[in-house]
């Protein structure tokens, strides 16, 4: 049995042989989100457990990696909100400076969850439209005209941003 | 336009690699992860657990309890039995004994702190003592464990406590169980007066010592002595004698040394009379099998004592087998690393740390390992510390904890149950005489 299928079916060891082997990536996509390590570390580690927890509901092996890049996002995306919230409640601005690394990042951050996911499944995972398709399980057109409507909605947002 | 953002893009792709990854956090951060998901399962399946190490011999997989409306009803007529009729899977022999009026009401209770245990009955005869109890408290009971029970006579532990339950789950002010008792050889009861303790786990520590005595004649057994030498699937296997209990029929058996294949859990035996009635397997404690010092096997059944039947015939199929050598693994704790593997079977071992052993198999309807030994051949049953156990279909995984000070590794452990039958079925007549 593959790394994989043994994930799957429950092995903690194969599944967190997997964690390690898309490490860079899932880490990498964390600290897009969190800009800062302490942050992005946590995030792998709720990660991690959610994988634990959920692992059993992956039915296509070859697609766990995809998925697990769905995680993290989506885990971002809470942490994300939930620092929106304190940072709210305190009255406190972030200083906004010219040049900060990952400005594209938080512009990504600002679009729906499901372009976002598709943004660093296209981009960063280097998924072709056909697996992406087969992946979120819509025709390959649906892909592509999605990734059109996102591409577009990124470019709006970033002419803001230079405003 | 769209070429702009992907240049964008591939400017942040730039950024994220120049990223130096924390590795020796990252893998920090997943142990957490795996701490806390263990945590989360262990609380969730509130585990058969147990101090008492020489228990734990137990069977989660047992087959649901079935229990058919005329017996309910017989049941529910006896004062004090309806309440624990939920608790016993369908055994015909328990009707019998029911119906014969062969249960025994004690009606004890007794109070300790919090808690309150009363001796609801009991069923008593030479093979065994099956007691019904009742734990009660003004609290919940869902974290209490109970850690250990035993049954004395005149200060001396009678008979082998099978198996019982020390936790359970969902929240509960009342928890009922029966505790079966068992002893390869005869019990004696020439001395009636007897004392059951149990321990709990809470906070003071609160032992139960509840004396009780017996007052209804035990019935004597009968034995039959089979001597039968059948053969299934090139296995030679000898049918020494049928014995018939109140509680239980026993059928002790013997694989033959010259066999290539080891015999593991008989799954299917019936004992059917000239009218085709069956007595089927026990399903409780240890399954209905029992492995004997001696190499032989003894097999209980559901009993047809309070019966007369004309003739007998003994049904056996379905039975586990490994090939000889390929019945172990033998695992290295020092250096946890795993040994000896059977390659064909379709187990993952794990050693997570160097005195935890992780098994998932698919299930056989029992704990996989039945017995270990060190590297002396020296028996370490009574190294285990708890066992855990979670299911998720056709898979169960174990996790074990031992105590393993003084221990020279390797250590081999027996498979005990396996889904590999073999090939056919023995049928014989048991020869009836009084």
């Amino acid at each position: 049995m593959n790394l994989e299928k043994r994930a799957i079916a429950g092995d903690e060891q194969a599944l967190l042989e997997l964690l390690t082997r898309h490490e860079e990536t899932l880490y990498r996509t964390a600290f897009a989100y969190l800009k800062n390590e302490h942050d992005a570390v946590e995030a792998v580690q709720e990660l991690t457990y959610r994988a634990l927890k959920k692992i059993h509901t992956v039915k296509e092996p070859a697609y766990i990696a995809t998925w697990l890049v769905r995680i993290i996002i989506n885990i971002c995306l809470d942490v994300k909100k939930k620092q929106e919230k304190f940072i709210y409640n305190h009255d406190v601005e972030i200083a906004s400076t010219d040049q900060q690394p990952f400005e594209m990042a938080d512009i990504i951050a600002s679009l729906p969850p499901e372009q976002q996911e598709l943004i660093y499944l296209k981009y960063f995972q280097d998924m072709k439209n056909t697996d992406i398709a087969q992946f979120k399980q819509i025709p390959e057109g649906t892909v592509k005209s999605r990734l059109h409507t996102t591409l577009k909605r990124l470019r709006v947002l970033i002419e803001k941003e230079e405003l | 336009m769209t070429n702009l953002n992907e240049q964008d893009l591939h400017k942040l792709t730039k950024e994220l690699e120049a990223i130096e990854i924390p590795k020796e956090a990252l893998h920090q951060a997943r142990m957490k992860a795996v701490q806390q998901h263990r945590l989360t399962k262990k609380r969730k399946r509130r585990l058969y657990s147990g101090a008492s190490v020489a228990a734990i011999m137990l069977v989660l997989l047992v087959a649901s309890i079935r229990v058919s409306p005329v017996f309910a009803q017989t049941m529910a007529k006896i004062p004090g039995f309806d309440s624990i009729v939920h608790m016993i899977s369908f055994d015909k022999g328990i009707g019998d004994i029911v119906e014969n009026n062969y249960y025994e009401e004690l009606g004890i209770k007794v109070t300790e702190g919090d808690y309150t245990l009363t001796l609801q009955g009991v069923v008593a005869d030479h093979s065994g003592m099956t007691i019904f109890y009742k734990l009660e408290s003004p609290f919940d009971l869902s974290d209490l464990s109970i850690t250990s029970i035993e049954v004395s006579q005149q200060g001396i532990p009678f008979g082998v406590i099978n198996s019982y339950i020390t936790s359970h789950s969902g929240e509960r002010k009342v928890h009922e169980d029966k505790v079966e008792i068992t002893s390869t050889n005869d019990l004696s009861y020439d001395n009636k007066k007897f004392e059951f303790n149990l321990s709990l786990s809470d906070v003071a520590e609160t032992k139960f010592a509840v004396p009780f005595t017996l007052t209804k004649p035990i019935e004597q057994p009968k034995v039959y002595e089979v001597n039968q030498t059948v053969v299934v699937d090139g296995q030679t296997i000898d049918i020494k004698q049928l014995k018939i209990s109140p509680l239980r029929a026993e059928i002790r058996l013997a694989a033959d040394e010259q066999n290539t294949m080891q015999l593991l859990k008989f799954t299917s035996i019936r004992l059917i009379d000239e009218n085709g009635e069956e007595w089927g397997q026990q399903r409780n404690d240890s399954g209905g099998v029992s492995n004997l010092e001696d190499g032989d096997v003894n097999l209980f059944l559901q009993s047809n004592y309070f019966r007369q039947p004309k003739k007998i015939t003994l049904e056996i199929d379905r039975i586990q087998a490994l090939p000889k050598g390929s019945d172990y693994i033998e695992v290295d704790f020092e250096q946890k690393k795993v040994l000896y593997m059977p390659s064909d079977l379709d187990i993952t071992v794990q050693v997570p740390s160097d005195n935890t052993l992780e098994v998932t198999y698919p299930s056989g309807g029992w704990l996989l390992f039945s017995q270990m030994v060190d590297q002396e051949g020296k028996s370490l049953s009574n190294n285990l510390i708890e066992t855990h156990m979670s299911r998720e279909e056709p898979y169960v995984t174990e996790v074990s904890t031992f105590d393993f000070e003084k221990v020279v590794n390797p250590i081999r452990f027996h498979i005990n149950s396996y889904p590999l039958y073999l090939d056919g079925k023995l049928e014989i007549d048991i020869p009836l005489y009084e």
